[in-house]
């Protein structure tokens, strides 16, 4: 009974394990050890991931393109360039100064918003 | 030959809908539902994909030369480099895969409306030629769209090849919101 016990107690010691691993790499938002809020956007078929952030002023906003395509980050109201154009694979990282309702300057259909609550 | 009897060797409806849409810019949908059990070996999904990312990858380059419009060139210089991006990717499967691609009745159709269609577009300019070329587009993107989704997807036998069909749809979906948000500016 004992080593069913032990037993069970490795699997749930093992699936607590692969359970933090999962959660981990699933967070968007974390701070970094100069306690630095940073929040990762993933641009993955045609879509911000997530769209909506809630972020502070001073936040690091890194956006990552997995798409086979390229895509860029424009203020959606003026088209103002946030972001330089980002190929498959690129990174942009952004610090927060005020929320942004943005879109993908070459994807209109695109969008995302930075939000300071 | 008729259209429809030149295209019933194909043995699908949703294909012969793509056709006549590429011919006719027609942005009515597609009688996908109607679509008969037609065949398509992973070999022809291939040649179909290609052919219709080189199609729109030629009228991109033709509005480029032609359009003065800063919205239509945008949208051209889009379905360029994407197009080109989507054929690499399929291009690498195919190779890795071992798949040759198989023209079938469907390409050479493909190929021959698409010339109909580029000499239409080269005998106009300015806004006849906007006009047209985004209407087209609208059009086209809508059946594709429908032939991935009621056709391609269905029939691809490779997971990999139905992986690839499945991550393409997001970048058709949002090349045709584009055009149909230039579509709405022009008229």
């Amino acid at each position: 009974m004992f080593i069913h016990v032990k037993k069970y107690g490795s699997i749930v010691k093992v699936s607590a394990v692969c359970l933090t691993m999962l959660l981990t790499s699933l967070v968007a938002t974390f701070v970094d050890a100069g306690g630095q809020t940073q929040h990762l956007v993933t641009i993955t078929g045609f879509k911000f991931v997530p769209a909506v952030l809630n972020v502070e002023r001073g936040d690091t906003i890194v956006w990552v393109n997995h798409d086979i395509v390229p895509h860029s980050i424009v203020v959606r109201s003026s088209k103002e360039a946030v972001s330089p154009v980002m190929e498959s694979g690129d990174t942009f990282t952004y610090v927060v100064g005020s929320s942004l309702v943005y879109a993908c300057g070459l994807h209109p259909s695109m969008k995302g918003k930075l939000a300071i609550p | 030959m008729s259209v429809a009897t030149q295209y019933s060797k194909v043995g699908s409806v949703a294909v012969l809908a793509l056709c006549v849409f590429i011919t006719t810019g027609c942005t009515e949908k597609a009688p996908m539902a109607a679509a008969e059990s037609n065949v398509l070996t992973d070999a022809n999904i291939a040649a179909i994909v290609v052919g219709a990312n080189n199609i729109d990858i030629s009228a991109g380059n033709i509005a480029l030369k032609r359009s003065k419009n800063a919205q239509v060139r945008d949208f051209a210089q889009r379905m360029v480099t994407d197009h080109k991006a989507v054929l690499n990717s399929a291009v690498k499967l195919v190779t890795k895969l071992g798949v040759t691609p198989v023209n079938n009745d469907l390409v050479a159709t493909l190929a021959k409306q698409s010339q109909e269609h580029e000499k239409n577009l080269r005998s106009l300019s300015g806004k006849a030629f906007d006009k047209s070329y985004i209407d087209h587009e609208v059009a086209y993107h809508e059946a594709v769209i429908g032939v991935i989704e009621g056709q391609l997807i269905p029939s691809a036998q490779n997971a990999e090849l139905k992986a690839l069909l499945v991550s393409v749809l997001p970048a058709f979906r949002a090349h045709l919101e584009h055009c149909q948000m230039i579509q709405k500016a022009l008229s």
